[in-house]
């Protein structure tokens, strides 16, 4: 096993602890309280140290819909702040992930702590300081997209309402809604439907933010401002995003892990998950090899161009550098068992030495879930 | 953010997104649609009636209300939007009693659209009948309180099945608890014979709004008496919270995350569903207390004797003495207490000696003492037999007299079931329905004589419970009903205090009751006036009512009532039922006019008593003697009524010239002159005068009537009458006046 995919991506903060008795309180860095009047609600439970991040830790977490369907099994993961990617197939247990740290779902076994909170118990305190977008709705259609706002707004906490106006239109411009804040939201299209959902999410400046494929159905214009939001966010929140477009992960996540079958497959930077296809990517014109994964095809003229996955070298084929998606394919195909990854480490044992991303993956196997080769 | 400012946001949200769907104009129209099928429907000719026609269409309106909230709770039906809203950090009871509150104008709408046409159709009726607008506001609010605690019921459990449930599984949600509120009682019924408070339970999806919860046990008693009234009301206002919150509760113990449900909430629940539960249990209490009274009244007859179906009880024997004077000194200020002297004068009219006379006193009575003086009043020993009282070793002698007095004490709180009883008592603990009898209450009283309230002469049998086989149900069952009540003539005269009068020549119609001098003194709270059919009344108002005439028998009542007096009538009538002021004036009329054709005048007196609240036991009585009218404000009186009971009294017209003549004079009264002057009609074979003996011609008596001067026709009249007194008319006697 190869260690490289599981270095600790540190940023910096502090193990999850609820802070010690007589810390001063201060508003969430990033919040910008004074700015937007953000009213954050006073009580231990919803203070955070000067100059940290949130950081999020999971120890064995497992959700089981009614007895037998497993969304998530024995998750664990210490990370953040930053940008975490997730990705994996549809019912891989992204979204079921994304709704327990929501607290909108109560795992079935495991640990969850986000920050100095425990969930499900401290639900509230973290509701205090998450923004989060649904994978599909999470708008009202008989309201306009001024008052969709101006109502979460409310709800989250931003009483004043010049304060509230003056947030609610940052938000309309950051996600270029300002010219349809009259316009209802079942008259939007579902590209605009998703950037009011992700203004919402981002009201009240959270620290936590949580976003369910937020780039399904954006145009690229849009998708290309939605990577340059998230990456104006700043380094001090904890934000994860599942998508199914690879390139997403590679333009804003410091980290991607990767689901399937409601396991943490793989964690680490985008550019690991890159590497461990390295060796493995060819490209050849034609027809695609028998036995290769075919990753992505391209017609070229008459002629057409297929990138494929495989061990050895097919017939008339060149090697090419590999990219994440590559990577992604890859490791759920089994292709990467015995080049890449390293033995599975708790959460527990890793996370607490000094805040490094540690998981606790499962190997690899062929056909997703292979063998060693 | 406060508590208070997420309830408020989420009303204003949840209102917003309401009124911009077509929830809104639906709501509107199904609450119009049910108020114009409920007056279009309607055959009611009074504002209650109106009431009543409404609620029997209110569950169409409850459904529609349940699917409109039910929508409306989560309009968007996607879980992901319901996410978003539970991912806020706003107090979850906040935001769902605020998005109740948000979606309670639709019920509130649809509850408006379907009171209006109800409400417009009751003004019309009530001002028809020269109600004044206040108890018209009043009857509004009746309906009212129907409605929109219906409607808001309704929205309850509508918007907590929307919570719980989308597509096509809230509507069978909704489906599954309307029809268990509308059917489930009597299935549950069918099945387990349920004590009716749980069936009433069962009943609140369906029509909780309805008044008449079940088998309309309740509704007469409940209209009846508004304490009663209002603690049901409390019961579905206090069910429908608890359930509301119990809803919370559950939801949010069913909530994938986060703690459980707050302390306050739990609380609030058990309190408001402990009110329910108290107020269901006074009320049934109360009912259940009402229909045991009156089983544990007929178990008491029933005892004694019980009559099979067709079976005819034995008549009283025609008592052998009369009593010429009673002196009633009556107590009524301890409701439901009774406390009285009586002192009756007895009087052996006949040629034999009468020995040990029987006098007849309800068994709910105590007496405490009895005196007899007179001849051979000294050895009287006497001795209880339910109603009646033997007076051992009392011998009058023909011509001879004693005076009896007796104090006597007991409680008068008589509630009848008027449907009968099931005979096995285990088999069944549904309520029966219950009407109210005899009573003396803080706020009136009715003492009819059927009671037996004050000692009447001789063997007077009050109930006569009866076997009868019940329609519907397996051969072999049957139930017990109780005949009780005066036995009245035709014309409301009561002929017997009991319902099985002496015959005369096996005759009982041939009856007729001697009459009595009443002295009476009655001591009341004085909140109500205490009226009878004696001739002369003195302080009605009280505390000490007194009264005296003579008549058969005594009738007392006592209810607050305005007084309408007139040179030519004095009349008593619920103030809040003007038109029937009007129908009092116009039997005053009749009646004055019958005793003028036989040569009388009398000052009529007319009680009209509110039709809920009184004795239900014979709604009309007309005394001939006094010329007083008791009626309970929904009978029906007719001019022929009037003539009738003045010229044959307590009897019926049996003989054929009885008969003639009373046809003959029936449009003499309360007909406009042109039409009683009118030439007598070609007669029907079937008329009693086309065939009577002696008749120069068919219609001679007719023509008699009208072309005869009013004066000798009075003259004539006066005589026949005073004969009829003696015996039944004979032709002859017809002829002889008539002047063949």
């Amino acid at each position: 096993m190869d260690d490289r995919g599981m270095e600790h991506r540190s940023h910096g903060g502090p193990e999850p602890s609820h802070p010690p008795a007589g810390t001063p309180a201060t508003a969430m860095p990033g919040t910008a309280a004074p700015a937007t009047g953000i009213r954050m609600h006073p009580g231990p439970d919803t203070r955070l140290r000067a100059g940290t991040g949130v950081r999020l830790y999971l120890e064995g977490v497992s959700k089981i819909y009614g007895r037998r369907k497993v969304a998530l099994e024995d998750v664990s993961l210490a990370w953040g702040p930053g940008v975490l990617g997730l990705l994996g197939p549809n019912g891989a247990g992204k979204s079921t992930l994304l709704g327990i740290l929501a607290t909108l779902v109560e795992p079935t076994r495991g640990q969850v702590q986000v920050g100095p909170w425990t969930l499900p118990r401290d639900q509230h305190a973290v509701r205090q300081h998450l923004g989060y977008l649904p994978q599909e709705g999470g708008w009202f259609p008989q309201l306009t997209v001024y008052e969709t706002l101006d109502f979460a707004a409310i709800f989250k906490g931003i009483e004043d309402r010049s304060a509230r106006r003056r947030e609610i239109e940052e938000r309309l411009m950051q996600v270029g809604l300002q010219d349809a804040r009259h316009v209802r939201a079942g008259s939007l299209s579902g590209g605009m439907r998703r950037r009011l959902g992700i203004a919402m999410a981002l009201l009240g400046d959270p620290a936590l933010i949580l976003l369910d494929e937020p780039t399904a159905g954006l145009d690229p214009e849009e998708r290309v401002r939605f990577r340059q939001l998230l990456g104006g966010l700043g380094p001090d929140r904890l934000i994860l995003f599942s998508t199914h477009v690879v390139e997403d992960i590679a333009a804003t996540c410091q980290e991607v892990a990767v689901i399937a079958g409601g396991r943490l497959r793989w964690l680490g930077p985008p550019a690991d998950l890159a590497a461990c296809a390295a060796g493995l990517v060819w490209e050849v014109e034609g027809q695609a090899p028998q036995g290769a994964v075919v990753v992505s095809s391209r017609r070229e003229g008459a002629s057409t161009r297929f990138r494929v996955l495989a061990w050895h070298q097919p017939p008339g084929a060149r090697p090419v550098e590999p990219t994440v998606e590559d990577g992604y394919v890859a490791l759920l195909r089994g292709l990467t068992a015995g080049r890449f990854g390293r033995p599975a480490r708790s959460a527990s044992t890793a996370g607490h030495g000094g805040g490094a991303t540690t998981a606790a993956p499962s190997r690899p196997r062929p056909g997703g879930e292979g063998t060693e080769r | 953010m406060s508590w208070s400012t997420g309830f408020r946001t989420a009303a204003r949200f949840t209102w917003i997104r309401v009124r911009r769907s077509w929830w809104l104009p639906a709501a509107v129209a199904g609450g119009l649609a049910t108020g114009l099928v409920t007056v279009t429907q309607t055959v009611a000719g009074t504002g209650a009636g109106v009431l009543q026609q409404a609620a029997q269409f209110l569950s169409f309106l409850q459904v529609g209300v349940m699917v409109l909230a039910g929508l409306a709770a989560d309009p968007e039906r996607d879980e992901d939007s319901a996410a978003v809203l539970w991912s806020w950090p706003v107090d979850k009871a906040a935001l769902v009693l605020g998005r109740f509150v948000g979606v309670a104008p639709l019920a509130l709408l649809a509850a408006l659209g379907a009171a209006v046409p109800p409400a417009v159709r009751i003004a019309s009726l009530g001002r028809a009948a020269g109600l004044p607008w206040g108890l018209v506001l009043a009857e509004w609010g009746f309906l009212a309180a129907w409605i929109l605690s219906g409607a808001l019921w309704a929205a309850a459990i509508g918007g907590a099945l929307g919570l719980w449930f989308r597509g096509l599984g809230l509507f069978a949600a909704i489906l599954v608890a309307w029809l268990a509120g509308v059917l489930g009682p009597y299935v549950f019924q069918a099945v387990f014979n349920p004590f009716f408070p749980v069936a009433w339970l069962w009943q609140w999806t369906g029509s909780g709004m309805l008044p008449a919860d079940f088998q309309d046990a309740d509704l007469a008693g409940l209209a009846e008496d508004i304490p009663l009234y209002l603690l049901h009301r409390t019961f579905y206002a206090a069910a429908a919270v608890a359930v509301a919150g119990l809803l919370a509760l559950l939801h949010r113990r069913r909530r994938p995350a986060g703690p459980g449900p707050r302390r306050w909430l739990g609380v609030a629940t058990a309190g408001v569903a402990a009110v329910a539960l108290a107020a269901a249990t006074a009320m049934a209490t109360q009912l259940y207390l009402r229909a045991d009274a009156a089983r544990q009244e007929l178990s008491y007859y029933a005892q004694q004797r019980v009559y099979e179906e067709g079976e005819a009880p034995p008549p009283d024997p025609v008592p052998r003495f009369r009593v010429s004077r009673y002196e009633l000194d009556l107590d009524v200020r301890q409701a439901p207490d009774l406390k009285a002297q009586a002192r009756l004068y007895l009087e052996n009219p006949g040629s034999e000696p009468v020995r040990d006379p029987v006098l007849t006193l309800r068994h709910v009575f105590s007496v405490s003492g009895l005196e007899v003086a007179g001849e051979g009043g000294g050895g009287v020993r006497w001795r209880r037999e339910g109603d009646w009282i033997h007076l051992k070793g009392l011998v009058i002698r023909p011509g001879g007299s004693a005076t009896v007095t007796l104090r006597y004490h007991g409680p008068v709180d008589q509630w009848i079931l008027p449907a009968g009883y099931p005979v096995l008592r285990v088999a069944s603990t549904e309520l029966p329905e219950t009407w109210r009898g005899a009573h003396v209450g803080q706020d009136g009283l009715d003492l009819p004589v059927s009671y037996g309230w004050y000692p009447l002469p001789g063997r007077v049998t009050l109930a006569v419970p009866i076997r009868l086989g019940i329609p519907g149900m397996e051969p072999g069952t049957a139930g017990l009903w109780l005949d009780e009540g005066a036995s009245v003539s035709g014309t409301a005269v009561v002929r017997w205090a009991g319902p099985i009068a002496p015959a005369v020549d096996g005759d009982p119609g041939r009856f007729t009751p001697d009459p009595t001098t009443f002295r009476v003194t009655v001591r009341h709270p004085g909140k109500y006036p205490v009226l009878s059919n004696l001739d002369t009344l003195g302080s009605p108002w009280g505390p000490v009512t007194t009264m005296e005439g003579t008549t058969a028998y005594l009738h007392l009542v006592g209810r607050p009532l305005a007084r309408s007096v007139t040179a030519g009538a004095e009349i008593w009538y619920p103030r809040e039922d003007p038109g029937s002021l009007e129908a009092a004036r116009e039997w005053a009329a009749w009646l004055r006019e019958a005793y003028a054709w036989v040569g009388e005048t009398v000052r009529p007196r007319v009680v009209t008593l509110p039709p809920r609240g009184t004795a239900r036991i014979h709604r009309l009585f007309l005394d001939p003697a006094t010329g007083a009218v008791l009626e309970s404000g929904d009978t029906i009186m007719v001019p022929a009524q009037a003539i009738e009971a003045v010229l044959f009294g307590a009897r019926e017209a049996i003989s054929p010239a009885e008969q003639c003549l009373a046809a003959a004079l029936a449009n003499l009264v309360g007909a406009p002159p042109a039409d009683a002057a009118a030439a007598p009609p070609g007669l029907h074979p079937d008329d009693p005068c086309a065939s009577l003996p002696g008749s120069p011609n068919p219609g001679f008596a007719y023509r008699w009537a009208r072309e005869t001067p009013r004066s000798q026709v009075a003259a004539a009249l006066g005589a026949l009458r005073r004969l009829a007194a003696q015996r039944p008319l004979e032709p002859r006697d017809l002829w002889e006046v008539m002047g063949r």
